[in-house]
């Protein structure tokens, strides 16, 4: 490819970043509308792999969620960092931080979700499962556009502190529904 | 930053995501797909059920997800336990078979339970008990059942329940309080405790099942299928 062509798409794509942000967030809607379907559709298990060392699945659940939750307070420090913020706009760690911690806790929530998908599903029996239902599937649906946005050039530099604002809301969303609900209801069991 | 990092981290999420799902489908000892195909509003027991008039919209959704029948297996084992959640997402069932025998709880883990006994025969279990009436035929790798409670006509497929998961019972020696409790497959507990007839949500049942009702220890009893309650 040519530089002049390489010019050519920049100049046609910059003027137009609604252009380049819609096809990460579409993509996020997709994959937020799938998980839902699924766990609409799917009847539930009652049953998924555990981890060892846990009471159960719940118990599980709650800790990995926690500790995703307090890696997502990490994720808006050094975000903030990254920004210039906080004074620490000199400091060359916030980056891989962010990254590395960003990436702890998506793989800690992935058996979470699984979980939730497969052996519960999509439960509207109560404002707290209802609430934690859509915060899950718009949570994973924000991660997406997150991880598309950054890969693509053109998309306009709010985007990325707006999607990764509404991942941590969502995060404290589906902790206050889970986790919180399920550790004053059991006790802090393991 | 290199455009290739984000994308490759979503692709290794979404590949996370698969493979777990995966392990889960392959290792889930019922098969979930017996879940929607047993035809529900058909095996509906109305005789002498206080549920005869459901509303209109009971079977109706009922029927909607019930579609296509598939023949029922043979018979129930000697001994078996089912547990799973009902139609409407709020009642849990457990059925335990034993011989001839049968019994099963209805419980919404809130204010609304049933305990319920009946006989077995080749192919159908039927139930009865606090107004309420059950039948259950086996299916594929559990059993789906059909009751009225409260008014209501609902139907659950249920999967075979290993130990801890199962029924449980708990009373005190004066017969004042009651606690029936339903361990589903993921540890999940869906009880009630009844005192003189007044449901509240049942304590947690600790892994040694010993309890405290009314100040008094009691021991949480399996539910096997022949007892009288």
């Amino acid at each position: 490819m040519s530089s002049s062509e390489i010019q050519t798409r920049r100049s046609s794509r910059a003027p137009q970043p609604f252009v380049a942000v819609g096809i990460p967030v579409l993509a996020g809607c997709a994959v937020a509308l799938a998980l839902g379907v699924y766990g609409s559709v799917h009847q539930p298990a009652g049953y998924a792999v555990s981890l060892a060392g846990f009471s159960g699945g719940l118990a599980a659940k709650a800790w990995l969620t926690t500790a995703a939750l307090l890696l997502g307070v990490v994720q808006v420090v050094t975000a903030a960092g990254m920004w210039g913020r906080l004074g620490l706009a000199d400091r060359t760690w916030t980056a891989p931080v962010h990254r590395w911690a960003g990436r702890a806790a998506v793989l800690l929530t992935l058996p979470v979700v699984v979980h939730c998908l497969y052996a519960l599903g999509v439960d509207h029996s109560s404002p707290r499962t209802l609430a934690h239902s859509v915060l899950g599937a718009f949570f994973f649906g924000a991660f997406t556009t997150k991880m598309l946005s950054l890969a693509r050039p053109g998309v306009p530099q709010r985007t990325l502190p707006l999607v990764g604002g509404l991942l941590f809301a969502a995060l404290v969303g589906i902790w206050l529904t889970s986790a919180l609900w399920f550790f004053t209801t059991f006790g802090l069991v393991r | 930053m290199s455009a290739g990092r984000p994308l490759l981290t979503l692709a290794a999420a979404g590949a996370g995501f698969a493979i777990l799902l995966g392990v889960d489908m392959v290792s889930t000892p019922a098969p979930a797909v017996v879940a929607t195909d047993q035809p529900a509003a058909a095996t509906t027991p109305a005789v002498g059920s206080p549920a005869a008039p459901a509303t209109a919209a009971g079977p109706a959704s009922v029927a909607a997800t019930g579609a296509v029948a598939t023949p029922a297996a043979a018979a129930f084992p000697p001994e078996a336990v089912y547990v799973g959640r009902a139609s409407d997402g709020r009642t849990t069932v457990a059925l335990a078979v034993r011989n001839e025998r049968a019994a099963a709880y209805l419980c919404d883990g809130r204010s609304a339970e049933a305990w319920l006994t009946g006989t077995v025969t080749a192919s159908t279990a039927a139930l009865s008990g606090a107004g309420s009436t059950l039948t259950a035929q086996p299916a594929a790798g559990g059993a789906t059942v059909s009751f009225a409670l409260g008014g209501r006509t609902l139907t659950a497929t249920l999967a075979p329940a290993a130990k801890p998961a199962g029924l449980y019972r708990a009373r005190t020696s004066n017969g004042r309080t009651t606690v029936g409790w339903i361990v589903l497959p993921d540890g999940t507990q869906v009880g009630i405790e009844n005192s003189a007839g007044t449901p509240t949500p049942a304590p947690s049942l600790p892994s040694d099942r010993s309890v405290t009702l009314d100040g008094q220890a009691v021991t949480g009893q399996e539910v096997r299928g022949d007892e009288q309650f």
